[in-house]
C-alpha cells in the first residue's frame, strides 16, 4: 500500500469553501467529472451528512492503461464510478470527504480523504490523504501503485482549481454568479435535446440512406445498360465471325 | 452537473436547487442553528430525484455496499483519531 500526504493552506475563510466544495461541479478544470448522484443526505448528530455516487472519466494516463491491459486482460472502463462520504462539522469548523473506487476494485483499492479544517476566519487547512493498493501482479504492484499515487496528486491540483474557481465565482457578486449560471446552463444535457437530435440524425440517415440508394440503382441500371450493350456487340462480332468462317470453309471445300 | 442517468437531470437541478438555497441561508448562515436529527433538506424534491435514479443506480447494488463499507472504515479510523486527540486534550488540561 502506499500513502501519500499533502496539506495546503487555503486564503479563503471556511463557510465559504465548503459552500463551494457542494457545487463545485461543474467547474472549467475539472473536465473528468461526469456525473454526481446524491445518495442520501441528512443531518446525524448535528452534522450533515451526503452520499453521492460519482461518475468520473477514468483519468490514468495511457502507460497505466496499457501496462494494465497487458497484465490483466482487462481495459480501463470509459466512466469510472465512486462513492463519496462528505461529513461537515460546523461547530468544529471541519468538513471531512472519504471517496472509494468502486470501478475496478477487484485490482484496485483508492481512499481519498479530504480535510477541510477551520484555522482563522480568513484561512483554511487543506490536508489531502491518499491510500492507494493495487492486487494486478506481484511484480507490477509497487509500480502500479506509485503511477496511481503521483495521477491522484496532479488531479488534486485541477480539483483544487475547480474548487477555487466556484468559490470565487459564488463570492464575488451578481457577476461572478451570472458567470457561473452560464457555465452550468451551457453544459446541461436535457432529454429533450437528445430526443430532437436522435430525431435529426435519424432524418438525415434516412434521408442520406435515399440517396445512397437511389444511386445504388442508377449504378446498376447503367451497369445493366453497359453489360446488355457490351452482351450484345459481342454476339453480333460471334456471329460475324461464325458466318466469315463458315464461308471461308464452304470455299475451301468448293476448290 | 448531469445525473447518471440523464431523463433524472431535470429533478436533480431541482433538488440540488433546493439544497444549495438551504445550505447558505439556513445551514451555513447561522453557526447556533440545530436541525432535529435525522432532517433531511428539501425532502420531497430529494424523494422525486430518487425514485427517478433508483433503477440506475441498482445496477451497482452489491459493490455499493461493499465499497461503503471501506469508507465506513476509514471514517471510523479518523473519529478514533480525533477522539484519542480530544481525550490527551482534555488529560493535559486536568
Amino acid at each position: 500500500m502506499r500513502i501519500e500526504k499533502s496539506v495546503t493552506v487555503l486564503d479563503r475563510p471556511w463557510e465559504e469553501l465548503i459552500e463551494g466544495i457542494n457545487q463545485k461541479y461543474p467547474n472549467p478544470h475539472s473536465k473528468a467529472a461526469k456525473t454526481n448522484d446524491v445518495l442520501k443526505r441528512r443531518i446525524e448528530n448535528g452534522l450533515l451528512i451526503t452520499e453521492k455516487w460519482v461518475g468520473n472519466a477514468f483519468p490514468v494516463p495511457s502507460i497505466i492503461r496499457s501496462t494494465f491491459l497487458k497484465c490483466t486482460g482487462i481495459n480501463f472502463p470509459e466512466v469510472a464510478h465512486s462513492y463519496e462520504k462528505t461529513v461537515i462539522d460546523k461547530e468544529e469548523g471541519l468538513l471531512m470527504q472519504y471517496s472509494k473506487n468502486n470501478s475496478m476494485a477487484a485490482f484496485l483499492n483508492f481512499v481519498e480523504v479530504m480535510q477541510y479544517k477551520k484555522i482563522s476566519e480568513t484561512e483554511t487547512e487543506l490536508t489531502q490523504t491518499w491510500k492507494v493498493q493495487c492486487d494486478i501482479n506481484s511484480w507490477f504492484n509497487s509500480w502500479f501503485e506509485s503511477q496511481f499515487v503521483a495521477t491522484c496528486v496532479g488531479n488534486s491540483k485541477k480539483g483544487l482549481d475547480g474548487l477555487k474557481w466556484v468559490t470565487e465565482k459564488l463570492h464575488s457578486g451578481p457577476d461572478g454568479l451570472l458567470d457561473l449560471h452560464h457555465f452550468r446552463e451551457s453544459l446541461k444535457v436535457l432529454v429533450e435535446d437528445i430526443e430532437t437530435t436522435t430525431v435529426k440524425v435519424t432524418e438525415n440517415l434516412k434521408e442520406e440512406l435515399g440517396e445512397i440508394s437511389q444511386a445504388v440503382k442508377e449504378t446498376l441500371e447503367s451497369t445493366e445498360n453497359i453489360v446488355t450493350d457490351v452482351a450484345e456487340e459481342s454476339i453480333q462480332k460471334v456471329g460475324r465471325r461464325i458466318r466469315l468462317t463458315s464461308e471461308h470453309l464452304r470455299q475451301e471445300r468448293e476448290k | 452537473m448531469n445525473s447518471i442517468d440523464v431523463k433524472c437531470n431535470k429533478a436533480k437541478w431541482a433538488y440540488d436547487e433546493c439544497f444549495n438555497e438551504w445550505f447558505r441561508k439556513e445551514f451555513i448562515a447561522d453557526k447556533q442553528k440545530k436541525f432535529p436529527e435525522g432532517y433531511v433538506p428539501c425532502e420531497k424534491l430529494l424523494e422525486t430525484y430518487q425514485a427517478c435514479t433508483k433503477d440506475e443506480l441498482a445496477k451497482f447494488g452489491a459493490d455499493l455496499s461493499e465499497t461503503r463499507e471501506a469508507v465506513l472504515e476509514a471514517r471510523a479510523a479518523d473519529v478514533k483519531e480525533a477522539e484519542e486527540r480530544r481525550a490527551k486534550f482534555f488529560q493535559k488540561k486536568e
